[in-house]
């Protein structure tokens, strides 16, 4: 058997562990996240509505990314981080 | 019905790995990886950038096997460094190409000394088949997107359609029959420099005007026929831009009118005008005149030029050029 030349790379990929669940939304603020697809607004709008007035959300905070085709921007993601409880990210159409 | 089993049947083993675009590739050797790290200028453990979408590690021996396997020789190579430094910059933003539904393709344009160091045509068939250097130097980096990146259709890549330009994508600049500086040339690079340009591009579609004699009327015939990119939807105005590679005899009538580049995509561009979907306005295709990108390739004899419509710019994605290193 000839030598073989391995063309692939490993993937950089880190694994994370998954924030622990609020259990319960009720008084809690909930950040909205837009992935910045088209109507991404109109979708997380009316999901906000429903976790305020169904599941006792006290505040829903929107947030949108400058482009789909990107990871969020860390400061994006810190921000969420400090101010919210949950976050919701919504892929649009 | 397979082959019979034959391990020492190298090309048949890559296809089994997985680690081929379709086509069967030139099983690498240590003497031809070694003579391309040469050429490339590349220690083997020297990290280039990371590749979308699976930031990949694109080490001068990963590259150089994926070079060997798309049937690089060593004047190639340093047009394919130059591609891979480009895919790993963040401007250029290849996890949009990597992951994403659609099908545009990394185009690779060459200019200057590079084209002839690398046997890249300019020509006739420029996009098409039959010459060592486009075929072999844009496969090499969709080898790389699939093998270091992990960009595999149907894996992480979603692409709905692909497209042939996925196969391999790279052309040259027809410098000798612009009447115009080459594209490195404006953007930046000295005019006797070598140089890549690349940008996420779909299939080229042919624009034929035939008989027009007067620098108006083909800019503005090109302009309305520009409109037809993506969707005549005035949704998709915001592109982050289309090159339009002029034919030579199409360019000339720019040439012999004494019309600069700047003002030629001008006129392109107030003619590039679509009515609103909502209540038929005009409405501009393109934000501005520098969401187009003007070049001359191809052959004499025809009547026809290309255009090469750009991904979205919503997808954070830009043109990027890089000087190319000649061959060590």
């Amino acid at each position: 058997m000839p030598e073989l030349f391995d063309p692939t790379a490993k993937p950089n990929h880190r694994v994370e562990n998954l924030a622990v669940r609020p259990g319960s939304l009720a008084g809690k603020v909930v950040g909205l996240l837009d992935i910045g697809k088209p109507k991404g607004d109109w979708f997380l709008e009316a999901v906000g509505e429903l976790l305020r007035e169904n599941y006792g959300a006290r505040e829903t905070v929107y947030y949108r990314k400058p482009t789909h085709a990107k990871p969020a921007p860390g400061e994006l993601a810190e921000e969420i981080a400090q101010r919210c409880d949950a976050v919701v990210e919504a892929l649009a159409y | 019905m397979p082959f019979e089993r034959d391990e020492s049947d190298l090309v048949e083993v890559y296809y089994e790995k997985g680690w081929t675009d379709g086509l069967p590739v030139v099983p690498p050797t240590r003497e031809k990886v070694d003579a391309l790290l040469r050429a490339g200028g590349l220690p083997a453990d020297d990290v280039l950038g990371e590749i979308a979408p699976n930031y990949g590690a694109a080490t001068g021996e990963k590259v150089a096997i994926n070079a060997v396997m798309a049937g690089c020789a060593p004047e190639h190579m340093p047009l394919v460094v130059s591609g891979v430094r480009i895919m790993a910059d963040k401007e250029f933003n290849l996890h949009a190409i990597g992951g994403m539904t659609d099908s545009a393709s990394p185009l690779v344009i060459v200019n200057g000394p590079a084209r002839e160091a690398g046997g890249i045509n300019c020509g006739n068939g420029v996009f098409g088949n039959g010459t060592r250097g486009n075929a072999v130097v844009g496969r090499a980096l969709m080898l790389v997107l699939a093998n270091i990146g992990g960009s595999r259709p149907g894996g992480i890549s979603r692409t709905m359609f692909g497209s042939p330009a996925r196969y391999s994508y790279c052309i040259g600049e027809n410098e000798e029959e612009s009447p115009w500086e080459p594209l490195h040339v404006e953007r930046g690079i000295e005019a006797g420099r070598g140089a890549v340009t690349m940008l996420p591009c779909e299939s080229p579609h042919e624009i034929r005007i035939e008989g027009v004699t007067k620098a108006e009327e083909m800019a503005d015939i090109l302009g309305r026929s520009m409109c037809s990119v993506w969707s005549a939807n005035k949704h998709h105005i915001h592109i982050s831009g289309v090159i339009l590679a002029l034919g030579p005899m199409h360019a000339a009538v720019f040439g012999g009118s004494g019309w600069s580049k700047a003002a030629t995509r001008n006129v392109i561009f107030q003619s590039a005008i679509m009515p609103d979907e909502e209540n038929g306005s005009p409405l501009r295709k393109f934000l501005s005149p520098e969401a187009i990108t003007i070049i001359v390739a191809g052959g004499a004899g025809g009547i026809y030029s290309m255009l090469l419509p750009g991904i979205a710019d919503y997808m954070g994605t830009n043109m990027v050029t890089r000087p190319v290193e000649p061959a060590g």
